[in-house]
């Protein structure tokens, strides 16, 4: 990917293939403005709207973070209802969808650190740097078998992998926000990624094997 | 930074993923945040200032129990009386001389070491054979009087009567029963009195109140008189007092904090071609950030002193706080307003923006609210000649008029809309207060204070945010204490 992947600017600057679409950052969608506006001031419909519009990929986002489409759900109302009661700090800098965002990341590592099973394992520990894995093998799942092969990863790997490689938060911010340091952040994203093409690779050869038996 | 295909095509592929979320999610969204928006305005405008109300009634509970503890040691209690002997109660002493002494009349006095006056109850016999474990009332009867004998028999006093001791200051309504312990080695005393009823103008002259003085050692040289009933200092109600109370001051609206302003500036008129180039379509307007105006208010409110250094008061008040902008013209065409404040407004009149530099008339944006609040006032001087006291108080108002204008910066125009006030305002103040007049119909004093609304003026908080400021002084009147 080329360019600095910022997450100030990722939420600005879309990448599709290999061409940006840099979305310009003061253009607020008015459909986006008036919703806001509508449920700054309680209006039911306004707040089911904003809900009902962005809910879906923001469940997506839950799924990705946590090991049950229950967990995701509780993620997901917790999220909403910061969205709901902190939405007078959005301040239109941004896009309504990257602000939504941003918050149910947040509450999805929120929620992984308050809940025991996730707690116990989400323990960071300093490891040799491990060297990032030049392999880029090709996808052949489908979007929800990807997703369930992420969610496969321990959950300190799942997170970090979720952080970095889809959220785009550099090494440091990441350390930030887990309190490890970076040098923690990128060999564990290294394992997570290594991992996870090995697994990409045997279903791959899986795949081809199979193929190849049914012909 | 992920620099490889891999990643830019998980990235690409979850983008993608989507669920439907069950409808419980958002059912329990829903009632969560209409919850915490019920707390929060419960919170803010109920539970501080009940608060604040209980806060200063422990405070006044507490100085009533003090007050009632220094008062009650002065009070004679049960432990503070003569204990009961054998059984028998003992009243406490009775003030005065409640006998009367006819210097003329012959009177039988049995002598006695004692030296003790005795007081006479009338209309009781008392035989000093009764044990002293009968009831004293059982001693009581009535017998008739012997004519030839003096209807009783009074100790011998060791000292002349006086002339007040002759009197017969009231009448006895409470006998102290013989007791042993009051006993001496001399004959016991027989005291005979004469029943009321039977008791002449004449004989009542003639009659001495002799009432065995409370049970007491007869070494001592105590008397009745020295034994004044001890009577408990009344407890002063503590009562509300009410008054009325006017204030001016000024009043401004400021973004911020209570020192904030909100800046003037300069907006410069549309583009004609809003893709690149163009020119601009009128010269800059100026968005005149409001200025101070007057303010006044009329207050009626109910004040009770909790402690000497502490008052609590309750006030009932009217507020008229105003600022001032500058505008163009008044213009008399309907428009459509649509803005962070108002959603698809349709307006019959509008005033234009002053051009910068052109002719501007003043507006006067005002407000009217009503509402009460709750002062704690602490007094921290009390001298004689100087009385200053710190008062800070919490309250509510409503504003239920105003004919302030917003800013449209689409149509560049001025515009009324009450709908996007917020109209429960809440207000902290606080300031000094100084008797003037403390006169015996009327108090005066003057208060001068700081007023601040923490709250945003508006209901959209994506407006600008502004706050009621106000400050001023205050005359209260505060009509005479109730008796």
């Amino acid at each position: 990917m080329g360019g600095a992947l910022n997450p100030k600017t990722f939420f600005v600057s879309r990448r599709c293939n290999e061409r940006e679409w840099p979305v310009v950052s003061f253009a607020v969608n008015i459909t986006d403005r008036q919703l806001v506006k509508g449920c700054l001031r309680g209006k039911p419909e306004a707040q089911r709207q904003l809900y009902e519009q962005f809910a879906p990929s923001m469940l997506g986002i839950c799924y990705r973070y946590t090991k049950s489409m229950r967990d995701a759900e509780d993620v997901l109302q917790e999220g909403f209802v910061k969205v709901f009661l902190h939405l007078n700090q959005y301040k239109e800098q941004g896009e309504l969808g990257a602000w939504i965002r941003r918050i149910m990341v947040n509450t999805a590592l929120n929620y992984l650190k308050r809940h025991r099973q996730y707690r116990s394992e989400m323990v960071f520990t300093e490891q040799p740097l491990h060297p990032v894995a030049a392999e880029n093998p090709e996808i052949t799942l489908e979007v929800k078998e990807l997703a369930d092969l992420i969610r496969q990863l321990p959950p300190g790997y799942q997170t970090i992998f979720n952080l970095h490689a889809i959220e785009g938060f550099s090494h440091v911010e990441i350390g930030a926000m887990l309190g490890i340091s970076d040098g923690t952040s990128r060999s564990q994203y290294a394992r997570a990624r290594a991992l996870l093409v090995n697994w990409l690779e045997k279903i791959s050869t899986n795949k081809k094997t199979a193929s190849y038996a049914g012909q | 930074m992920p620099v490889n295909e891999l990643e830019k095509q998980v990235q690409q592929r979850m983008e993608e993923l989507t669920f439907t979320p069950s409808a419980e999610v958002w059912t329990e969204v829903e009632k969560r945040i209409r919850e915490k928006k019920k707390r929060r305005r419960i919170l803010f405008g109920w539970l501080i200032p009940c608060l604040l109300l209980g806060g200063g009634l422990l405070y006044y509970n507490a100085g009533e129990k003090r007050g009632k503890t220094t008062a009650g040691q002065e009070q004679p209690t049960e432990k503070t009386l003569p204990a009961p002997q054998n059984g028998v109660p003992v009243p406490p002493a009775i003030s005065g001389d409640n006998a009367r002494h006819n210097p003329g009349q012959a009177v039988e006095r049995k002598e006695e070491n004692d030296s003790k006056k005795t007081n006479i109850a009338p209309a009781t016999t008392i035989s000093p054979r009764v044990k002293a474990n009968t009831n004293v009332q059982n001693f009581v009867r009535q017998e008739q009087v012997d004519s030839k004998k003096p209807p009783y028999a009074v100790k011998k006093r060791s000292h002349p009567v006086t002339a007040d001791e002759d009197k017969i200051k009231e009448p006895v309504t409470a006998v102290t029963p013989i007791n042993e312990s009051v006993k001496t080695d001399s004959t016991p005393e027989t005291v005979t009195i004469t029943p009321a009823r039977d008791v002449t103008a004449s004989s009542k002259d003639s009659m001495i109140a002799a009432v065995p003085a409370a049970i007491q050692d007869s070494s001592k040289t105590e008397t009745v008189e020295d034994k004044k009933p001890v009577v408990a200092p009344a407890t002063r109600k503590k009562r509300w007092n009410y008054g009325f109370g006017v204030q001016a001051g000024s009043s401004n609206t400021r973004s911020g904090g209570i020192f904030g302003g909100g800046m003037a500036s300069y907006e410069a008129s549309p583009l004609t071609n809003t893709s690149g180039g163009g020119t601009y379509t009128g010269p800059p307007v100026y968005i005149d950030a409001p200025r101070k105006g007057v303010s006044w208010g009329l207050h009626a409110f109910a004040q009770k002193d909790l402690s000497p250094g502490l008052s609590l008061r309750a006030t009932l008040q009217y507020d008229y706080f105003s600022t001032r902008i500058r505008t163009g013209n008044r213009v008399d065409s309907s428009r459509q307003v649509n803005n962070s404040i108002s959603d698809n407004l349709t307006i019959q009149s509008f005033y234009g923006p002053p051009a910068a530099g052109g002719p501007a008339r003043s507006y006067t944006n005002r407000y009217h609210l009503a509402g009460v609040s709750v002062t704690v006032a602490w007094k921290l001087i009390r001298t004689g000649q100087f009385n200053l006291a710190w008062e800070n108080s919490v309250g509510l108002s409503r504003l239920f008029s105003t004919n302030a204008l917003h800013y449209d910066r689409n149509l560049r125009v001025y515009y009324r809309d009450f709908e996007p006030f917020r109209k429960t305002q809440f207000f902290f103040s606080s300031g000094f207060a100084f008797p003037v007049l403390n006169g015996e119909k009327l108090r005066i004093s003057l208060h001068p204070f700081v007023q601040y609304a923490p709250g945003n003026l508006l209901k959209e908080n994506n407006g600008p945010r502004s706050h009621f400021v106000n400050y001023g002084v205050g005359l209260k009147f505060l009509l005479p204490k109730r008796k």
